[in-house]
């Protein structure tokens, strides 16, 4: 499910690459799913289908999902592992006992990901 | 005359049996919050009329047909064998042409399902296989009837005949090249409609609240079943007509008479037996669908209130 709030700041396009990324690294959208055309997505959503085209396209770079003449399929691999998701589930947990939003979460992870690469750039 | 109107007995009561015994998913009634009835109550009445509409459109163009068939005795029956699925086809394009049925609610937070829609997305997979099947055993057999008949008085490939101990017997009208190669374009047509009908519903936008999701997918089921229905039973129409007359002309040609009784050139007399049999059944099942069709219309989904009594009834 594709949510587009247009009392959000962040453009059409943005809100929708985002979310289908999400969806695709959390693993609700399995390895080969096809996605709906661009033409549907846009008339569900009430926007430009030139709109989800772009979202469409920014995935297609980022190595998310792959275009060919049966459609559009998420490509294998792009979901984060199981491990990384339990991680993650333990942090949320802990940041959220710590009454911090989401956005001040992101901030954080942000900050130490940045510290973890200038002390080992070799790891991230 | 009498045995059309037989027919058209047996498939009004199959029709009756069925759609009393029946349990679907799709009849359930929709409990629905009571903001939402009046945007629902448009959507069924647009699903309703655009069916109703091509429904009406398709029995206008068979009694136009029925009329020329009536008038003009030199096409030899091609204008009736044609009413059906042309009816149908013009039925379905009409129906194509319509606005798509939107379920529409204003709302600054839309919502899209990520699950792809395709014209055959709102119905069993049997529904749309079985047609197409029967749609290719069409055109197989007016190949087939094609090759075995022959020219006759008038010049066209419309009889069938046979030999027997240096005696000749013709039968006409038989579906040779004369009707098959009509009845061949307005399968392919006729499939092609359908789909155009269908891919129109399928491609209509879903609502942007997920609350009224499940309705706009019973609407969707609602008009794809009337579709269905109609193009299928249209084409099991003209088929049961096309088998029945290749029967009946198939075993008139190969009985002979030898002074005492009927001697039959097989296997064309047990096929001609077969003809007449599988016609009569694909008329009744043609007649059925189409009767299903429109009781289909008179019960587009309903849906219940919730500040209603009926919806704390179904809700509880």
């Amino acid at each position: 499910m594709i949510v587009l709030d247009d009392d959000d700041a962040t453009p059409p396009f943005e809100q929708i690459r985002s979310q289908l990324a999400n969806h695709i690294r959390a693993g609700t959208l399995e390895d080969g799913y096809r996605l709906p055309s661009v033409r549907q997505l846009a008339a569900d959503l009430r926007v430009a289908a030139g709109t989800v085209a772009r979202a469409y396209t920014a995935l297609e770079a980022d190595g998310l999902i792959e275009s060919s003449r049966t459609g559009t399929r998420v490509r294998a691999g792009q979901s984060v592992t199981a491990a990384a998701r339990a991680a993650a589930r333990k942090f949320i947990g802990a940041i959220r006992a710590e009454q911090h939003s989401l956005n001040e979460a992101l901030s954080a992870v942000r900050a130490e990901w940045a510290a973890a690469e200038e002390h080992d750039p070799t790891s991230a | 005359m009498f045995s059309l109107l037989s027919l058209l007995a047996i498939a009004a009561v199959t029709a009756v049996t069925v759609w009393t015994s029946r349990r679907s998913d799709a009849f359930h009634p929709i409990v629905i919050d009571e903001s939402l009835r009046p945007v629902l109550q448009r959507a069924r009445a647009e699903t309703r009329v655009r069916a109703l509409v091509s429904v009406g459109v398709s029995f206008l163009t068979i009694a136009a047909l029925w009329t020329v068939n009536q008038n003009v005795p030199s096409t030899y029956g091609l204008a009736l064998m044609l009413a059906p699925g042309t009816g149908a086809i013009i039925g379905l394009v009409t129906f194509a042409l319509f606005p798509p049925v939107t379920v529409e609610s204003p709302t600054t937070r839309r919502q899209a399902s990520l699950v792809p829609r395709r014209p055959w997305s709102y119905g069993p997979r049997w529904a749309y296989i079985l047609p197409t099947v029967a749609a290719a055993s069409v055109v197989l057999f007016a190949i087939l009837a094609g090759l075995s008949s022959r020219p006759s008085q008038d010049g066209n490939y419309r009889a069938i005949g046979f030999e027997l101990d240096g005696t000749f017997s013709e039968s006409s009208p038989f579906p040779g090249w004369y009707y098959g190669i009509p009845l061949i374009i307005m399968t392919l047509c006729l499939l092609a409609a359908t789909l155009l009908a269908l891919s129109r519903i399928s491609a209509a936008p879903r609502p942007t609240l997920e609350s009224l999701g499940e309705a706009d997918r019973l609407l969707r089921i609602f008009s794809s079943r009337i579709v269905m229905k109609h193009g299928s039973g249209a084409l099991f129409s003209y088929f049961g007509g096309v088998l029945l007359f290749a029967g009946i002309t198939t075993s008139g040609a190969a009985r002979f008479w030898n002074g005492n009784t009927f001697d039959a050139v097989q296997p064309a007399a047990t096929l001609g037996v077969t003809e007449i049999v599988l016609g009569l059944v694909a008329l009744v099942l043609g007649g059925s669908l189409l009767t299903f069709a429109l009781i289909d219309m008179v019960t587009v989904p309903k849906f219940i209130s919730t500040a209603g009594p009926a919806a704390r009834e179904a809700s509880s």
